[in-house]
């Protein structure tokens, strides 16, 4: 048998674990969640920011072309200009607008709380869309030669048109320019009789830390690339992102420097100048740290979950185990009484073996001695020179040893009942049979007076047992019922059936046996306290007891009064062997 | 203001005058140049506004100007001509005059003027004004050929001064009628402006106390 206490704190110790493990799995999954959910609006919150930045940027350089462009165009509208070009007085022209745009070259066109714009430089084009030479460049910006190609369109633009440019250096650094050319509307014929081009630096957008804003145009960055980032990865990226058509497009670059989210947006669209792009490339190191901070935070969220989950655990597991533990220690406790009784048991058993094997061996060596001396005896009976006064000595002595033999062959049986060890082969016994065949022999018994035997009971009685049992067990109780009866008392046996058993009942006009001592008239060598002239050693009623039970019956006192006492035996009932026949019959 | 005109107005009336009673021997030139019809009705001031069309340059209602063409003797000072700046137009729009015509500009509206040429026959630029601007700009028109005026603050603003070097020169009717009298005889060539890119001429024989018809015909 198992040892129950043992399991308890294990008992304890897997529920803890489980639940330590459910919580940490729904911890982990709730952080694994909660990352995702946090990084991914994250991210979003990031492209929004740079986009909106992109969006501030671009709508920033929309307004200023928009304004470059109306005071270009307001400068194309001079009549100075218009008289230059429309009165045959193009010698006017450079002089003209120097008059006019010397404000623009100036940067006098500033106002108060407005950026000041300053051209670079300006050209005329002529009706073929070619630059027209100015006589002194240097009033009118100084270009690098052969850079003026640049400004030139295929035609007359109808309507202004922008570019940006790198300008070589002429004088000093070089500079990325726009262009603005606006044409020159004729009054006469409400047809472009000439472009004015002028070029302005390009505005430094006032970009965020983080954020850096640059022009990219036919194949090549016009601005300087920041930081350490290679040219090349940074062009080639801009120029697929074009080459697939995305207008306004976004995508992450990943360089050695670290990662940039780029998005590129056409700063000219349906421009005649060639097309240029603003890139814009935002630093993702703010969101990386933001979200390694919360991955920190997370992943401390979920060992701070994990902890009062394991302090939950710990609680919960005692509480539901107290019950268990308690139910254990009781089955403990039951269990050592169980082992005590168990152990008392065994004792007890090997007791009871050693007094069984005790009285089976000193029945054994009883009975060779008492068959000597009775051998002794009964020859000494028959020898003729026995004298005759000690002749019925004798025959007593001899009676006596036939006694004490029977004694012996009863303590043996019950020996042999109280260790177990007897086999007993069962088979159909009629019970009528056996008790017609002992009042035969109870007939013919020589010393005891006769008592009147009635037998009750019509048909066949068969039980399940053993012939020379049953047999000794009537024998017992017929014994018993002549032993206690009064003088002159007479037997009855009565034969019945109850249920699945044969009740067999013998009653005597015995004296009433008392209440006190009914429960006592089974132990072994318990006499009638009656009946001191009353033959016998004590061991008939249990030796009876026992057999029956051997033979899945019961022996019991049915009733004891003045004058009556009665016994019932009842035995398993057994259908008669029909084949076999009865050799009684 | 009104005052130089009335003034002009009498002493070019005088002038033919003059001529009328000196010259008994004149000849007489009258005819038509082909204008356009006149969009309009008939307008009751005299008032001409030069508008572009095509990149031509014309008045509106159409009128054209009509020359004789030759050599003659210098004839003293011309006399001096104004062309007025009010309503933000320039009155007259055309005004021809003979070569050596000083023309004042006066300002008659309450704002800067800025009056200016880049004509090759005649290039100034008189700067900005305001009415109380004295002496009157003023520009001497020594050179012939025709001088577009603009005003460098008004964009649309223009007038035509046709600077003729001949003393006998006309402005015809909105249908292209003139007429001239007392011209010397001789043989000349008789030219007719009709707009800035159009001049159409014709050589007359002018005989004393003779009328001679022509009539320009368009290309």
């Amino acid at each position: 048998m198992p040892k129950p206490g043992g399991n308890v704190s294990g008992f304890r110790g897997r529920l803890f674990l489980i639940i330590v493990l459910v919580v940490g799995l729904l911890a982990i999954i709730g952080a694994a969640l909660a990352q995702r959910h946090l990084s991914a609006a994250s991210e979003e919150e990031f492209a929004n920011s740079v986009q909106q930045h992109v969006e501030a940027s671009l709508e920033a350089h929309q307004v200023r072309q928009e304004m470059l462009v109306g005071i270009c165009a307001d400068l194309a509208r001079q009549p100075r200009i218009h008289a230059a070009l429309e009165d045959d007085a193009l010698d006017l022209l450079y002089p003209s607008a120097a008059n006019e745009l010397s404000p623009l070259m100036n940067g006098g066109q500033a106002q108060e709380n407005e950026a000041v714009i300053r051209a670079g430089f300006y050209r005329f084009l002529d009706m073929r869309g070619k630059v027209i030479p100015p006589v002194q460049p240097r009033l009118h910006g100084l270009l690098p030669a052969g850079w003026e190609g640049f400004l030139e369109l295929p035609g007359l633009p109808e309507n202004p048109q922008t570019g940006i440019a790198f300008l070589p250096p002429a004088d000093g650094a070089g500079e990325v320019v726009e262009i603005i050319a606006v044409p020159v509307i004729s009054t006469e014929t409400f047809s472009p009789i000439a472009a004015l081009v002028v070029g302005f630096p390009l505005q430094k957008t006032a970009a965020a830390p983080g954020h850096f804003f640059g022009v990219w145009s036919k194949g090549s960055s016009l601005t300087r690339i920041p930081g350490n980032l290679s040219r090349p990865e940074i062009e080639n990226r801009i120029a697929s992102m074009i080459s697939r058509g995305g207008e306004g497009d976004s995508g992450i670059l990943r360089t050695g420097r670290g990662d940039f989210r780029l998005v590129v947006t056409p700063l000219n669209p349906d421009s005649a100048y060639p097309p240029a792009y603003g890139y814009f490339l935002s630093s993702m190191e703010p969101l990386q740290e933001r979200l390694a901070r919360l991955r920190r935070q997370v992943l401390f969220g979920a060992l701070v979950v994990i902890v009062i989950g394991l302090a939950a655990a710990h609680l919960v597991a005692r509480n539901m185990s107290r019950p268990v533990e308690n139910l254990a220690l009781a089955s403990e406790e039951e269990y050592h009484q169980r082992l005590r009784a168990e152990l008392a048991l065994d004792a007890t058993s090997q007791e009871l073996e050693r007094a069984a094997r005790f009285s089976a061996d000193a029945s054994h060596q009883l009975k060779t001695p008492v068959a000597v001396m009775r051998a002794g005896l009964e020859e000494l009976a028959v020898d003729r020179e026995l004298p005759e006064r000690l002749r019925p000595e004798v025959a007593a002595l001899i009676g006596q040893t036939g006694r004490l033999t029977r004694v012996i062959e009863d303590l043996l049986l019950l020996s042999r009942l109280d260790a177990g060890r007897l086999a007993v082969e069962m088979q159909p016994v009629d019970l009528g049979l056996v008790i017609d065949s002992l009042l035969d022999d109870l007939s013919i018994l020589p010393q005891n007076e006769q008592h009147p035997v009635e037998v009750e009971g019509e048909g066949n009685f068969w039980v399940r047992g053993n012939r020379g049992y049953t047999s000794l067990i009537l024998q017992s109780l017929l014994e018993n019922a002549t032993k206690y009866n009064r003088k002159g008392g007479r037997i009855r046996i009565s034969l019945d059936r109850e249920g699945s058993f044969v009740a067999c009942r013998i009653g005597n006009n015995g004296k009433a046996i008392s209440p006190g001592m009914q429960a006592r008239i089974f132990e072994r060598f318990h006499r009638g306290a009656t009946g001191e002239n009353v033959p016998g050693y004590g061991l008939g009623l249990n030796l009876a007891r026992e057999l029956a039970r051997l033979h899945g019956g019961r022996l019991e006192l049915v009733e004891s009064r003045e004058d009556w006492t009665e016994f019932v035996l009842l035995l398993q009932a057994e259908r008669p062997p029909e084949e076999e026949g009865n050799p009684w019959t | 203001m009104l005052r130089f005109a009335v003034w002009a107005a009498l002493q070019l009336s005088f002038m033919g005058l003059l001529a009328d009673r000196g010259s008994t021997t004149g000849a007489t030139i009258e005819g038509t140049v082909p204008l356009p019809p006149s969009p309009a009705p008939a307008v009751m001031a005299k008032r001409y506004e030069i508008v572009s069309k095509g990149g031509i340059l014309s008045t509106i209602p159409p009128v054209g100007v009509v020359w004789l063409e030759g050599n003659f003797p210098e004839e003293g000072n011309p006399p001096v001509l104004q062309i007025v700046q009010k309503d933000f137009v320039f009155d007259p729009a055309l005004l021809p005059v003979r070569v050596g015509t000083v023309i004042e500009f006066p300002n008659e509206d309450d704002e800067y003027h800025n009056v200016f040429s880049y004509s090759p026959a005649k290039r100034f630029d008189l700067g900005r004004y305001m009415p109380e601007e004295r002496p009157i700009p003023s520009q001497v028109f020594d050179q012939a050929g025709m001088v577009t005026l603009r005003c460098d603050i008004h964009e649309h603003m223009r007038a035509i001064i046709l600077v003729i070097d001949s003393p006998y020169f006309v402005t015809t009717d909105t249908r292209g009628r003139f007429r001239m009298e007392e011209l010397p005889a001789g043989d000349y060539i008789l030219k007719a402006w009709i707009n800035s890119r159009e001049t159409l001429e014709i050589p007359v024989r002018l005989e004393s106390g003779k009328t001679l018809q022509v009539t320009f015909t368009g290309d």
